[in-house]
């Protein structure tokens, strides 16, 4: 599954992980959001 | 089959002893709980040297030929593991981070930074505006006195005990409004000290600087500059230890300035953020062209790795990690 990692409502990388929950594990403080369809990319804002 | 990083063996092969003959590989993020070898060895003798094969994601796009279509680096070297890559340094079972980056994404082991470095990545945007009301003699600004403080911001500034990370300065809000405005390579200036540009594209279109993030830049006060004819009109932002505040100098009557608005943000990376102590960046990486492998070879490297096909004939894609379209990888040898 691909993660778009997001702090402070900003991308800060794209990253591959088994699911959202295991992502918000590895990363903690980060919050991690589905990005299979490749939406956003590094630098991106986000809207948390 | 003896296992190569570069020329160098990695495992001994029966042969000579000292290698590094386990492996471990991620194709998505996870946690290196670190083998006890390695932790024995780093405590007894301070680090331990492992190797490490890291490819970045692909570039997002696929798009046949198009000259974004880059394949994502490819890193191989030894490393000499310390405590300091612990997640936790102090933990019984220490464990490492790894970010395996999808496609557009880096991927790299995170680096951990002083316990009381800031944890999080921040922005920082000041903006201010000015009016002239130029009639002849010059110039006249009006700038707000607001000062604005942030989380961290004292490590983030402070050239002491704490690294600052400040990696990329972006001016924003940056208006071309100044009527008889000329832009040129002297249009914006940045005066920053320390830290190692890595790239310098801070003229009036791109508005950009950045430093490496292991070699971040001693932020303290940043000067934007306008220019008409031989005359220079300059605006400082100033850090004075809780916010910016603002000052100008220069201009003439040459200034026939209507009204402007301009602004900055810096980005930073605090020690303990999501920077890796160790990356391999992705495809879409504007320094590309500093990667060792050739983000459009159709070979690959290290085995196939980030093999870009998207160039040239015949076309198809691949889904070798590191490929455009494709995640990255990452194997540590111990």
């Amino acid at each position: 599954m691909e993660i778009a990692l997001i702090k402070e409502g900003v991308v800060v990388n794209r990253v591959l992980a088994n699911s959202v929950e295991m992502a918000e594990t590895i990363f903690p403080g980060y919050t991690a959001i589905e990005d299979d369809s490749r939406s956003y990319n590094i630098g991106d804002n986000y809207a948390e | 089959m003896a296992i190569y990083l570069g020329a160098a063996q990695l495992d001994s092969g029966g042969g000579g002893g000292g290698g590094l003959s386990e492996t471990q590989i991620f194709t998505s993020s996870g946690t290196w709980t670190v083998p006890d070898k390695v932790k024995d060895e780093i405590a007894s003798e301070g680090h331990a040297e492992i190797g490490l094969l890291m490819v970045g994601g692909g570039s997002i796009q696929t798009t046949a030929s198009n000259a974004a279509t880059r394949a994502g680096e490819v890193v191989q070297e030894y490393y000499q593991l310390t405590t300091n890559d612990y997640d936790d340094a102090a933990a019984a079972t220490p464990e490492i981070t790894v970010v395996v980056g999808a496609a557009g994404g880096f991927t790299g082991i995170t680096e951990i930074g002083d316990a009381n470095a800031p944890s999080s990545i921040d922005d920082i945007t000041q903006s201010n505006s000015f009016s002239d009301t130029n009639s002849g003699s010059g110039v006249a600004i009006t700038l707000a006195s607001t000062t604005q403080t942030v989380a961290n911001n004292q490590y983030m500034l402070q050239n002491g005990s704490y690294k600052p990370a400040v990696t990329r300065v972006r001016i924003t809000s940056f208006t071309n409004s100044v009527g008889t405005y000329t832009a040129g390579p002297t249009g914006l200036t940045i005066s920053t000290s320390g830290g190692t540009v890595l790239s310098n594209t801070g003229t009036y279109g791109d508005k950009d600087i950045r430093w490496e993030d292991d070699d971040p830049a001693y932020l303290s006060y940043i000067t934007f500059q306008w220019q008409r004819f031989s005359s220079y009109l300059t605006v400082t932002a100033t850090w004075n230890g809780t916010g910016w505040t603002w000052s100008r100098s220069g201009g003439d009557a040459n200034f026939n300035a209507a009204t402007a608005s301009f602004g900055f943000a810096v980005d930073y990376v605090p020690t303990g953020g999501i920077t890796s102590a160790k990356k391999a960046r992705a495809g879409t990486d504007t320094e590309y062209t500093q990667f060792l492998n050739n983000p459009y070879s159709r070979d690959g490297y290290a085995g196939g790795y980030s093999k870009n096909t998207q160039h040239g004939t015949p076309l198809y894609v691949s889904e070798s990690p590191g490929s455009p379209g494709e995640g990255g990888y990452v194997q540590i040898f111990f």
